[in-house]
């Protein structure tokens, strides 16, 4: 069938062509909750020959690579220049089936029809696309990213009433924020291009709906013509407009250029088309440095979200995957009555956007691996977004600045995703085993193969022997008969183990022997059991009848093993620690690799060593690693933490169980093999366990703060995770945290050196002398711009000089920012929130004083080691 | 001032501790109780966990009831007093099918009462609940016996319960929210509520002092 996939939406087929004045990639349209059923496609204005403005939006599957190519070279340069060679180039053979496509001719870039792919999969997608004339466009509502969803969305009211379907501005896929050539969200953006077009007016009611008037006449954007009402819009905050009416573009350009832009503008309207777009680029900053402002307020009014029937807007946006959850039964009923309960409702909801994010990255990760394209596979797309997070979580307006000359570059994120393979392990070591080389040891160190490792993990084949290594069960350097030796010891010491208890009929009755026993069959029968190997087997009949028997589910053979092997390590480690709840966790995993009981039993024992603190009876292993947590959520993202600290949740109690059990319970059984495999490498440090979790907190470290108020709620949303956690984006952003945190660490330790202070705090001494510390730690510090005196600025607070020059001057275009603090333009992300902050942080008066943070000996050892890189 | 017919009922924040020694069933009667349902598949409890529940008592009194789910062994206990903080009122669990299990409540309830530290801890609202009665085979727990240490401690209240077959979990849940809202109502009742907001001189405050 050949009929129209657009007909019903698409104007532009119609047309001989039109021009394409805007565009963004990566807006999705979700046709489900389900991750898959989203479509990526482009948004975009187009002019069409009757110079009337359309707004459309196309899948990404139906356009051509050159087609597409064309809509990110007119993102990455947005033309309206209005000059040049009329449009009159079309190729639509059949008017029928079009996409709205692109063609080049000559310098303008157009839009013109194109047959399309006639899959039937694809025309459901097209259902989605649309091309409606900006005039039929009533309202548009814009929700901004990052308070209650990861992604900003946009929905187009129109004139009839009807809505079209929320677009999803997926930024951080979109190739102009990637490459840096906007920091604002893409519904910004869009709005601003829109105001070109259309009058627009924030709606009195709801401030997320802005309302468009009149059409404009078609030459407005370049023409001197004015356009008061998008220009009250744009030009509402801004102090120092002249007036009004003042038409916008050049206005925006004389500040940009300090005065005299006109003639630039002229001249670049005869055709000249790089300058043109060099002055568009800083015509559009500067345009969207002072929208930002609006958007800044926006975002204010929106932070008492659900205290207003606004948030009940998004009842009926929420996903039905949530609906199982215990807060859903009543959830829109609840969302005024109980604010507690909505709060980690919505904070759930908003999750639901960062999770399918992360799951997406690493999706597009594992393609990219998957099809070897080294040079491809660019680690800018997730690299760019923890940038994002961590630079706009971490620097604040009332930050203060203790160092700016260094300029280190922080390392890249080692993993490859690629698991080591068998061929690439057994090339550590000797050639091939023959007469000439029995001893077939390993050749390369143990920190090459423990940097592949952590890199990308291990083939599920080669764990029995790998784990081995990196238990340190067998030595690095032993050759085959050692490896031989060591394993025959271990399990005949085992069977001697387990007969000790086995055999010992005194101690069978004792208390002890009662009580554990009983404990850790508890503990194996509810130990992973929707696992196969786990399953209740023939021998003890079905689950059903052993809970009516027994009042526990039935066991297996495997089970039984686990049993055994707890209870002779119960009785083996019996002297100082011994069985304790959270450890048949622990086990199983290490279980499902070996299936052996010996082997098991000393890899399980292996682990056990290091994770012995977790386990001891005054618990002081887990407080420190609590602390510890503690006091790097300070250092890598300390608005966060002192919203946790608002909250009465900086004892991090909520990471409580992701850290006893090593996120036993948070991941899937086949990610916990692993996570723990890259873990146990200990290749950065041996408590890369907590980077891991300070990753996923950083991660959700927006709808934390935006949301969740009280320890219960941080508790609950964080233990709610489980299992949504994408497991190579939480390793990445792990490494990418360690060293953030360490190069953080290394400037406040070198600034405190310089002023003679002790480069840490001795946990010890910390309780008796902190008053007297803090008080000699309060030095004066050389200030770029201001300094901080206000006493609502916790002590422990200053800001980080990102070493990543990447993200800062050479990718932005800085002329317009003249006038702004040049703090603004080291600071990369979300802009619109840094720039307010840091206004009033100037407001300040000067030359005051500033206290150094802390660096608490825990974390000072962590960094302490050396660096691998 | 409000309507008293149209303002909602006055919904209080309890906050139930559930305790008692590993596999007693503390998950089960929680979930029993919030949800209604039960699985033989839950996992040995890491930390603590909660759920809550909209309770309306019956009696014009309704409450939103908190229920905290904890580890059962013993060496957790020292963290307890993250999780205990602000407890309205504590759910003693034992297994009838596990002498042990009752010999302990002894101890979890003196720890608790340590941890919390209630003004009075002789009247802090206790329930002793006694699960598993399904397997009546098998019970070594007599309800006599229950019963007299629950009269011994100060008369608190006793439910024999199954959270697999849904007897008495409600109950006893219920008893003890009720309980601890009688206390409430005894002693700050209002401190729970936030501060009302009051729309005159604060509203001129901070009008006034802008600058």
């Amino acid at each position: 069938m050949r009929a129209s996939i657009f007909s019903d939406y698409c104007i532009v087929s119609e047309v001989a062509s039109v021009r394409l004045l805007y565009s963004k990639s990566k807006v999705y349209v979700y046709r489900s909750t389900d991750k898959r059923e989203r479509i990526s496609g482009f948004i975009c204005i187009v002019q069409g020959p009757d110079d009337q403005y359309y707004v459309a939006w196309t899948p990404e599957a139906l356009l051509s690579e050159h087609d597409r190519e064309s809509y990110v070279q007119v993102e990455l340069c947005p033309n309206f220049s209005n000059s040049g060679s009329a449009a009159a180039n079309t190729s639509a053979e059949d008017g029928a089936q079009v996409s709205i496509s692109m063609l080049t001719d000559d310098s303008s870039i157009l839009v013109s029809t194109e047959p399309l792919s006639h899959a039937s999969s694809i025309s459901a997608i097209a259902n989605y696309a649309f091309c409606k004339p900006v005039g039929d466009v009533s309202s548009l509502l814009i929700h901004p990213p990052s308070l209650t969803q990861w992604y900003g969305s946009v929905i187009l009211n129109m004139a009839d009433g009807t809505s079209l379907a929320p677009m999803w501005f997926h930024d951080d896929e979109s190739a102009s924020s990637m490459l840096g050539m906007t920091r604002h969200w893409g519904g910004d953006e869009l709005l601003v291009w829109l105001a070109h077009a259309v009058s627009i007016e924030r709606s009195l009611d709801d401030p997320n709906r802005y309302e468009l008037r009149e059409s404009k006449s078609p030459y407005v954007i370049l023409s001197a013509s004015a356009t008061p009402n998008a220009s009250a819009v744009l030009q509402a905050p801004q102090k120092q407009r002249n007036s009004q009416s003042e038409p916008l573009s050049s206005s925006t350009m004389a500040d940009a250029q300090g005065g005299g832009a006109s003639d630039i503008f002229d001249s670049a309207m005869s055709g000249n088309m790089d300058p043109l777009m060099h002055q568009v680029k800083e015509l559009r900053w500067g345009i969207l440095e002072r929208f930002s402002r609006i958007t800044r307020t926006v975002k204010d009014a929106a932070t008492s979200f659900i205290e207003t029937p606004v948030g009940r807007q998004v009842a009926p946006f929420i996903p039905p995957s949530l609906s199982g959850l215990g807060y859903a039964q009543s959830a829109a009923g609840s969302l005024v009555k109980e604010y507690e309960g909505a709060r980690i409702y919505l904070a759930k909801w908003a999750a639901q956007h960062i999770i399918d994010q992360q799951h997406e990255d690493g999706e597009r990760e594992s393609r990219l691996a998957a099809s070897g394209d080294r040079r491809k596979s660019r680690d800018m797309g997730p690299m760019s977004i923890w940038e994002e997070w961590i630079t706009e979580n971490g620097d604040l307006g009332e930050f203060e600045v203790i160092t700016t000359n260094q300029t280190a570059n922080l390392p890249q994120p080692i993993r490859t995703r690629h698991p080591l393979t068998a061929e690439q392990w057994f090339g550590f070591f000797e050639p091939a085993k023959d007469a000439k080389n029995p001893e077939f040891r390993m050749l390369a160190s143990s920190d090459e193969v423990r940097k592949a490792i952590f890199a990308g993990g291990i083939e599920e084949d080669m764990r029995p022997m790998v784990w081995k290594y990196l238990l340190e069960i067998y030595p690095w350097g032993c050759s085959e008969q050692e490896r031989k030796d060591i394993d025959k010891d271990r399990a005949e010491q085992y069977w001697v183990l387990k007969d000790r208890w086995l055999s010992d009929s005194d101690l069978k009755t004792s208390d002890d022997f009662v009580e554990q026993s009983s404990r850790i069959e508890k503990d194996v029968l509810r130990t992973d059991r929707t696992l196969p190997l786990f399953a209740t087997d023939s021998v003890y009949g079905d689950d059903e009848a052993n809970v009516t028997e027994h009042g526990l589910p039935g066991s297996s053979a495997c089970l039984e093993q686990m049993k055994d092997i707890l209870m002779t390590f119960h009785y083996y480690d019996k002297a100082s620690l011994g069985y304790v709840q959270g450890m048949s966790d622990l086990l199983a995993p290490i279980y499902s690799v070996y299936q052996d009981e010996p082997a098991t039993f000393w890899a399980f024992t292996a682990f056990m060593r290091r994770m012995r603190s977790h386990f001891l009876r005054d618990q002081t292993g887990m407080q420190d690693e609590l602390t510890t947590m503690a006091h790097l959520v300070e250092i890598a993202n300390p608005r966060l933490y002192r919203h946790l600290e608002k909250c009465d949740a900086s004892n991090m109690f909520c990471c409580y169980r992701w850290l006893l059990i090593w996120f036993k319970r948070e991941f899937s059984f086949e990610n916990i093999l692993r996570l723990w495999e890259v873990l146990w490498t200990d290749y950065l440090t041996d408590r890369f366990v907590l980077f891991v979790a300070l990753a996923i907190l950083q991660r959700h470290a927006d709808v934390i703060m935006d949301h969740l108020q009280s320890p219960e709620e941080v508790l609950k949303y964080v233990q709610d995770l489980s299992e949504t956690i994408d497991l190579n984006d939480a390793l990445k952003g792990a490494e990418m945290c360690f060293y953030k945190v360490r190069y953080r660490v290394q400037v406040v330790e070198q600034a405190r050196k310089e002023h003679g202070l002790p480069v840490f705090t001795s946990t010890k001494l910390a309780a008796s002398v902190s008053d007297a510390e803090v008080e000699a730690s309060a030095i004066p510090v050389a200030k770029q711009s201001g300094a901080v005196t206000d006493p609502e600025v916790p002590l422990i607070s200053f800001e980080w000089e990102e070493p990543v020059a990447s993200t800062s001057t050479s990718e932005e275009p800085s002329p317009a920012l003249g006038s702004e603090p040049s703090s603004n333009e080291r600071t990369p992300g979300f802009a619109a929130e840094n720039s307010a902050t840091k206004k009033s942080g100037k407001e300040r008066a000067p030359d005051t004083i500033t206290a150094l943070p802390e660096i608490s000996e825990a974390v000072h050892e962590i960094f302490a080691r050396g660096f691998k890189q | 001032m409000y309507n008293r017919n149209y303002s909602p009922r006055r919904l209080v924040y309890i906050k139930a501790i559930i305790l008692g020694d590993s596999g007693v069933g503390k998950t089960s009667l929680m979930h029993q109780y919030v949800r209604g349902t039960f699985s033989t598949q839950y996992k040995a409890t890491i930390g603590a966990d909660f759920m809550k529940k909209d309770v309306d008592l019956g009696d014009g009194r309704a409450a939103d009831v908190a229920c905290w789910d904890t580890a059962g062994q013993e060496r957790f206990q020292s963290l307890g007093v993250a999780f205990y903080r602000g407890a309205d009122c504590c759910m003693l669990c034992f297994d009838v099918t596990n002498a042990r299990s009752f010999e302990n409540l002894e101890s979890w309830r003196d720890e608790f009462l340590i941890q919390v530290g209630p003004r009075d801890p002789e009247s802090f609202p206790f329930v002793v609940v006694g699960n598993k009665i399904d397997m009546e085979g098998k019970r070594v727990v007599s309800q006599k016996r229950a019963m007299e240490w629950c009269a011994a401690k100060g008369n608190i209240p006793y439910f024999e319960t199954s959270a697999k077959k849904d007897i008495n979990v409600e109950e006893a849940f219920k008893t003890v929210v009720r309980n601890a809202m009688d206390q409430e109502s005894d002693t700050d009742f209002y401190n729970d509520f936030p501060d009302p907001i009051r729309i005159d001189a604060d509203d001129q405050d901070s009008q006034a002092c802008a600058c």
